[in-house]
């Protein structure tokens, strides 16, 4: 586990040194206005966007505590009631249903779930649904084949619903711990798209009353501002659960995950920090911020009260 | 595209519009309000400071208070900006080498197999020989995928021989020269740019094949981070265009301005969908007019020739004139107006509207298709002759179309209403009959009261 924390603090500390660089005095006791303006500055080149970083900057301000501590409070404050761990225990078969726009990593996504639910001992059946992408299909067949999982497929074209369906189905004759559905990559803009992705979760729920348990989207980290209007359509279609977010082991900072839940309050259960099967680690809210932020000249570990 | 940075600018505009002259406080007011919008657009920082900077010197060298619409002026310096950054004038891609090479480069999802797809077909219609090849071992099935591609488009795909990146790329080169192609495509393997070892694998197979052109695929909802990914990628292989991808995303496009300013190399191409066509030249000028929020009538106007069928409208133009224009072709308008994306995509490029996307999501297409559902439940000679339908033909056509009788007499209304009009208009009533019909046409498409 630590090694994977040093892979998303090294992945974000493209933002953490700018912060650095920007407020070499982020040590001092107190700071000028200009270096609250940096502050606030480099806060938005992390991607947390212009209104939440001048609200993070001044609730920091009006803190008494020495300001690199008490923007990493706020900070943290800012993901206090952030909820992760829904078990897959709860449900048999646990039925995970996976969107996203296009190129997020959806696949590769699921490719890591499933290596990580097999590695549970579980079983995991999963439901090819991205029936238009050229090849989509291939690409998860070898994630899962790598994974030791089974996958049920229909050829190019077929309809993802039906799909999808068969999937639950064969799940619940065959007992398997585990169902996940793949699903087409779609910008939230495509009103076709999203009606289809609804009739997906309507279709699964027909063939398991409960059923999707989880709704996850994936999130590509180096998403702006537009992930705000992605996550909102997604949950207003599928009924979004939970979030993951990929592609942290680059230069993106993913200040957008503070903006995300500032907004939505939607759990992140995963970050993707590489392409390995094991790059996938649960979200730590105290861990991603630290990761975020400049390491304390002094002895962090004193000041944290 | 660009529709919230827009709204925000032309929201200043307007407010500037109104007043006789522009103070400096009202200069920074504006310039404050900009950062804010080109922020929220996902520009990055660095590049929103320059901007301003440059709007702001030559606001104060033009003589803003004195002329007649200092709100004008602004807007129209800040469109001078945008449009300087985006790289100014539209260029050709250098392929005037034979072979020529095609590097293809960018972060993982951005969409360059899919690109690489689309510009083939764009090049084989400009009556070029395409050839394709890929070079990414890593992503399982990325091969496969642009094989599919390179059928679906007719081109043919060269696979490169060879165990690392730049022999196969080398491999297809020699292969593409024998096939007599003029133009080959190399699609590459994504990575993050801070991965050395794959950024110098890039760099060797872009000097291997003397690539004549490197491109930067680009996911047009990146945020901050673009700045750093071109300026990357503008190091590695430096660069000579960049692809915007997923512009149909609702975007606003920041990205363009952080890569363009960045490295000074124009964005080429727009990806505005999934389909091979779905991919357009990207016009600085259009879209910095967009951004400021004056419309994109040019965009529209395309939008309507693609989606229109001319014999047909020559068609319906004769109907109209002999007063025959009946249910059928009504049915065929409405479907037209969805082929075109539906009313509110259209809405979008209207310039001068500043709809903002609250609006837009309230636009629905949804009676429209009532409606033509409603004339597909009726027989022919019912939609020639809509006197013919009776009180149980109604009851037919409601549960045929899944609509109510109360619903059909609705429509029955207005479509007599509406050919009253057109054949007033026969009689050369001329221009404001045709305003009241696209005001009627609004009634029944539920728009939104603007």
């Amino acid at each position: 586990m630590s090694g994977l924390f040093a892979r998303l603090k090294h992945g974000l500390s493209r933002s953490r040194q700018s912060l650095s660089q920007l407020i070499p005095a982020i040590d001092r006791q107190t700071l000028s206005d200009q270096e609250w303006v940096d502050v606030e500055d480099a806060l938005i080149m992390a991607d947390c966007g212009a209104a939440l970083s001048a609200s993070i900057v001044q609730q920091s301000r009006k803190s008494r505590s020495q300001p690199l501590e008490a923007l990493r409070q706020v900070m943290r404050h800012e993901l206090a009631r952030h909820d992760t761990s829904p078990s897959a225990d709860k449900h048999s078969p646990f039925v995970l249903l996976v969107i996203g726009v296009n190129g997020t990593g959806k696949t590769t996504t699921i490719g890591k779930l499933a290596t990580m639910y097999r590695k549970q001992g579980k079983s995991v059946l999963v439901g090819a649904c991205d029936t238009f992408r050229a090849a989509a299909v291939e690409q998860l067949a070898v994630w899962v084949d790598r994974a030791g999982a089974d996958m049920v497929r229909q050829q190019e074209g077929a309809d993802p619903a039906a799909v999808a369906f068969d999937t639950v189905q064969r799940g619940l004759s065959k007992k398997y711990d585990i169902i996940i559905i793949d699903t087409a990559g779609r910008v939230q803009t495509d009103t076709g798209l999203m009606n289809e992705l609804a009739k997906v979760s309507r279709v699964i729920s027909k063939a398991l009353p409960d059923a999707p348990h989880q709704v996850w989207q994936v999130l590509d980290g180096g998403t702006g501002q537009n992930a705000i209007a992605q996550v909102e359509k997604f949950r207003d279609t599928a009924g979004t659960t939970g979030l993951i977010i990929t592609k942290l082991d680059g230069t993106a900072k993913g200040g957008i995950v503070l903006q995300l839940f500032n907004t939505f309050h939607l759990p992140v259960q995963y970050v993707g920090v590489g392409e390995a099967l094991e790059d996938l680690m649960p979200f730590e809210p105290h861990d991603f911020i630290d990761s975020l932020l400049p390491e304390s000249l002094k002895n962090p570990e004193a000041q944290r009260v | 595209m660009f529709d919230r940075l827009s709204n925000k600018i032309g929201g200043i505009a307007n407010k500037l519009r109104g007043s006789a002259r522009v103070t400096e406080k009202d200069l920074d007011r504006t310039l404050r309000e900009m950062r804010m919008a080109l922020l929220e657009a996902d520009v990055a920082l660095p590049v929103v400071r320059h901007l301003l900077e440059d709007a702001r010197a030559r606001a104060l060298g033009a003589d803003v208070a004195k002329s007649l619409n200092p709100g004008q002026v602004i807007v129209k310096i800040l469109n001078d900006v945008l449009t300087d950054v985006l790289g100014g004038q539209r260029r050709d891609l250098n392929i005037s080498q034979i072979p020529s090479v095609i590097l293809l480069c960018g972060l993982q999802g951005a969409g360059k197999t899919t690109t690489a797809g689309k510009l083939a077909k764009l090049l084989i219609e400009q009556g070029r020989k395409v050839a394709l090849t890929s070079v990414d071992a890593t992503r399982p099935a990325a091969r496969e995928q642009l094989e599919i591609l390179a059928k679906q488009v007719n081109v043919p795909y060269l696979t490169g021989n060879g165990a690392d990146a730049v022999t196969m790329a080398q491999s297809a080169l020699l292969q593409a020269k024998t096939g007599g192609h003029h133009v080959l495509i190399l699609d590459t393997a994504g990575r993050q740019v801070i991965d050395e070892g794959l950024m110098a694998e890039i760099s060797a197979v872009s000097k291997a094949v003397h690539a004549s052109e490197q491109l930067l695929v680009l996911d047009a909802m990146t945020g901050q981070t673009a700045l750093q990914i071109a300026e990357h990628f503008h190091q590695t292989v430096s660069l000579t265009g960049c692809i915007l991808t997923k512009t149909d995303a609702d975007m606003r496009g920041g990205a363009a301005i952080s890569v363009s300013h960045t490295t000074g190399v124009p964005v080429r191409y727009v990806g505005t969908g999934e389909k091979v066509d779905a991919f357009e030249l990207f016009d600085p000028q259009r879209m910095a007019g967009r951004i400021l929020g004056q419309g994109d009538v040019v965009g529209l106007v395309e939008k309507i020739q693609k989606s229109v069928d001319k014999d047909k409208a020559e068609q319906l133009a004769k109907k109209v004139n002999k007063g025959s224009f009946d249910l059928m072709d009504f049915a065929e308008q409405l479907g037209q107006m969805q082929n075109m994306g539906g009313m509110a995509s259209m809405m979008k490029m209207l310039p001068g509207a500043n709809i903002s996307s609250e609006m837009l999501a309230q636009v629905d297409d949804k009676p429209m298709k009532r409606m033509q559902a409603m004339v597909y439940s009726m027989t022919a000679k019912e939609r020639q002759y809509p006197r013919l339908i009776n009180g149980s033909r109604k009851k037919r056509i409601a549960n045929g179309s899944g609509t109510s009788v109360q619903e059909l007499n609705k429509m029955l209304k207005q479509f007599a209403q509406m050919q009253k009009m057109m054949k007033k208009m026969k009689g050369g009533a001329g221009k404001r009959m045709m305003a009241q019909l696209a005001g009627k046409l609004g009634a029944f498409g539920g728009m939104p009261k603007l």
